[in-house]
């Protein structure tokens, strides 16, 4: 238990941080808010005429991802596969399933569970998606259009309440009508969870302690339609690359419409 | 307020992200995206081409017991032929390591075993047959490199003339084709730069996500890699088509940046693993030298090379590499004249050899445990350029490793054993699977 609630206040200070970044954000001048973080981009160069300002000059770039961000709607995302349906408990106790929290729009869904410690693990992942909440406040267009959603591993002790727990900054957050939905899942047993972790190719196993669960960590990008158009791991949890690839399936949307 | 909210996202930015992912050796040669051995190797999986009198004659995936306590250990504890000579060639994981990918270069077959269920005895689960109708033409499925839920694979080859003009191929991890990427050429550059000249070759594939680099280098197609070794090197056509090109690519979004000129078959490819250094290797093998692939002071992409192997002349042809962990020494197995060779790579600008041996009359794949202890060699090249007669030595040697030699742990005689030519090697591990 001591765990558990480590991890929580773990994250609950991660989501402190990024009250104090998006703070500091809303004081930045008005007008092109796409445009207002750029400015913050302590390492890369101004944009160019040739690279237009996009939802990817929210974020830095970084030591751990050196590189100018791709340019969305410059590339394409093949579609992958299908994803996976299943049902789902969310962080009140009712009864869904996992394509009816889609909701028709573009999901980024992430498998966590709520006391996993490791470092390039579920808090890693969770603060990413941290980053893109607080972010979304400054694109009415992605807090529209896109969906987070985080789904437990471990339903013998990720209940309802616990998730709840867990997702407390968000769900609670003042701000989240501006903001994208983030919702918090968890399902009512092994046997529910194993078809949706088999529909995405999540293996885990249980250690010998019992509480870890050992897993791959990824991130799952759904578009309007249900099909995965990418799959992130360590050393793709750039926001700046799901940044590009969310703008990239709005830009793609906007063409098949005007087409 | 900017220079305040800098040092606020940069804090912010330490405290969530991200501890640079291990990038792959062999296992200090294998994807980052994948789950690696970093203690003891329980199995090499070894993917082997069948021949002519030897054995059932198939190519097939033979498993050897490298467990230290083991009754069997250094023994073939499983086999399984996939039926048919397929120019057996490379393998690799998928990216949660359950599956083994095999390719062969002559049919185009991809052969997709399970390795997750029972590590020590895999099974063969799917076979994928459509390799060039969903790839649009490309041929000879090479190396099989694993991203978060999709395979990236190189092909050497194409339908339209059998040359070295080849692509990128994607199926996501369950077998399904997912995209083709062709190669930059003089005529269709896809908005790279060229250094020289763009041939729109293949071979292997390697990538560095901290630059969002991704590099593949450049082989021969089918209708050199399929002929007579002895027959192509006589024939003066034959020996130009060969690669002379490492391409820079923007590994998120695919499209090619920049065309370097290698010239003389740059082969495999291996970045190094400390998150600082941005630099990989390549060894050519026609012209034997180690190429540096690395940015220089303006963040640009360069090609050098920086050392020797052996005497060119004598045309040693360099084939596999092998990086250590820790990017301070790589072994470089030259097939002709069977040499191990260890370079000490700690200046990349300048290797040095500091050891050789002969492993045997001919040498092809080299792999290491994570610590470098312990050192794998196969034998076959391809079928039609393995040497002939009693030159024809087909094994799988072990080593042990004590920074000053190596020293012989067991052997296993691939032709005795009714086995073929034993080609690319994959570590398993039981370990991986469980709590």
């Amino acid at each position: 238990m001591k765990k558990r609630l480590a991890v929580m206040a773990l994250v609950g200070a991660i989501t402190a941080l990024s009250f104090t970044g998006l703070w500091f954000w809303q004081e930045a001048p008005s007008g092109d808010q796409r445009a207002l973080s750029g400015s913050a981009k302590p390492e890369s160069k101004a944009p160019t005429a040739k690279q237009p300002r996009t939802l990817t000059t929210l974020f830095p770039r970084t030591e751990e991802f050196d590189f100018e961000a791709p340019v969305p709607g410059t590339y394409d995302l093949p579609v992958l596969n299908d994803a996976g349906d299943g049902t789902v408990i969310d962080h009140t106790g009712r009864t869904t399933t996992l394509f009816d929290e889609f909701d028709g729009k573009i999901a980024l869904l992430s498998f966590i569970y709520t006391s996993c410690e490791d470092a390039d693990g579920c808090p890693l992942a969770t603060g990413l998606l941290f980053e893109l909440f607080h972010a979304s406040e400054l694109s009415p267009e992605l807090a529209a259009n896109a969906k987070l959603i985080t789904v437990s591993f471990d339903p013998n002790h990720d209940t309802p309440d616990a998730m709840a727990t867990y997702g407390q900054s968000a769900l609670e957050d003042e701000q989240r009508d501006q903001k994208m939905e983030w919702r918090f899942l968890t399902t009512a047993s092994r046997d529910q969870l194993q078809p949706i972790l088999d529909n995405y190719r999540q293996s885990i196993n249980l250690a010998k302690d019992s509480e870890t669960i050992n897993h791959l960590l990824r991130l799952y990008l759904i578009d309007r339609k249900g099909r995965i158009r990418n799959i992130y791991g360590l050393g793709f949890l750039d926001p700046r690359l799901l940044l590009a690839d969310i703008e990239t399936l709005l830009m793609e949307e906007a063409q098949e419409k005007g087409s | 307020m900017i220079a305040r909210m800098m040092t606020i996202l940069a804090a912010f930015t330490l405290v969530l992200v991200f501890q640079a992912p291990p990038l792959g050796a062999d296992e200090t040669c294998q994807s980052p995206y994948m789950p690696k051995i970093t203690g003891q190797e329980e199995y090499v999986y070894v993917w082997t081409l069948g021949q002519d009198g030897v054995g059932d004659e198939s190519d097939k995936l033979v498993t050897i017991d490298v467990r230290p306590d083991s009754k069997t250990r250094g023994k073939v504890i499983n086999s399984v032929s996939v039926g048919g000579q397929h120019e057996a060639h490379h393998a690799g994981f998928t990216s949660d390591r359950r599956h083994l990918w095999a390719g062969g270069l002559d049919t185009n077959n991809i052969y997709v075993f399970d390795v997750a269920t029972d590590p020590s005895n895999p099974k063969l689960v799917k076979t994928i047959d459509t390799f060039v109708s969903d790839s649009g033409g490309a041929v000879g499925p090479h190396t099989f490199y694993a991203l978060p839920g999709r395979m990236m694979i190189t092909a050497l080859s194409n339908d339209k003339d059998n040359s070295g003009r080849t692509a990128l191929v994607e199926y996501s991890n369950d077998g399904k084709f997912v995209a083709t990427h062709w190669m930059p050429t003089n005529e269709k550059p896809q908005g790279a730069k060229v250094n020289g000249t763009a041939d729109g070759y293949g071979y292997d594939v390697r990538v560095n996500p901290k630059k969002n680099v991704m590099l593949t280098s450049s082989f021969t197609g089918w209708s050199n890699y399929m002929m007579d070794f002895g027959k192509m090197v006589k024939d003066e056509d034959a020996m130009k088509r060969f690669g002379q090109t490492v391409v820079v690519w923007d590994l998120h979004t695919k499209k090619p940046k920049k065309v370097l000129n290698v010239p003389g078959a740059p082969l495999e490819i291996r970045w190094a693993w400390d998150p600082e250094h941005n630099y990989a290797f390549t060894t050519t093998a026609l012209t034997s030298q180690i190429w540096l692939i690395h940015e220089d002071d303006n963040g640009e992409w360069q090609a050098t090379a920086v050392a020797d192997i052996g005497d060119p002349k004598k045309l040693p042809v360099p084939v596999d590499i092998s990086i250590s962990a820790d990017d301070k020494t790589m072994w470089v197995d030259t097939f002709m004249d069977g040499k191990a060779r260890l370079f000490d790579i700690s200046d990349p600008k300048n290797p040095k050899q500091i050891y050789e041996k002969e492993v045997g009359k001919q040498i092809n794949m080299v792999s290491q445990s994570w610590d470098g202890k312990r050192v794998y060699f196969t034998s076959s090249l391809l079928a039609n350029w393995d040497k002939k007669g009693d030159d024809n030595e087909q094994y799988l040697k072990a080593y042990d490793w004590d920074g000053k030699e190596l020293k012989e742990a067991f052997e296993i005689d691939f032709t005795k054993e009714g086995l073929g030519r034993a080609h690319i090697m994959r570590f398993g591990s039981g370990e991986l699977y469980s709590g």
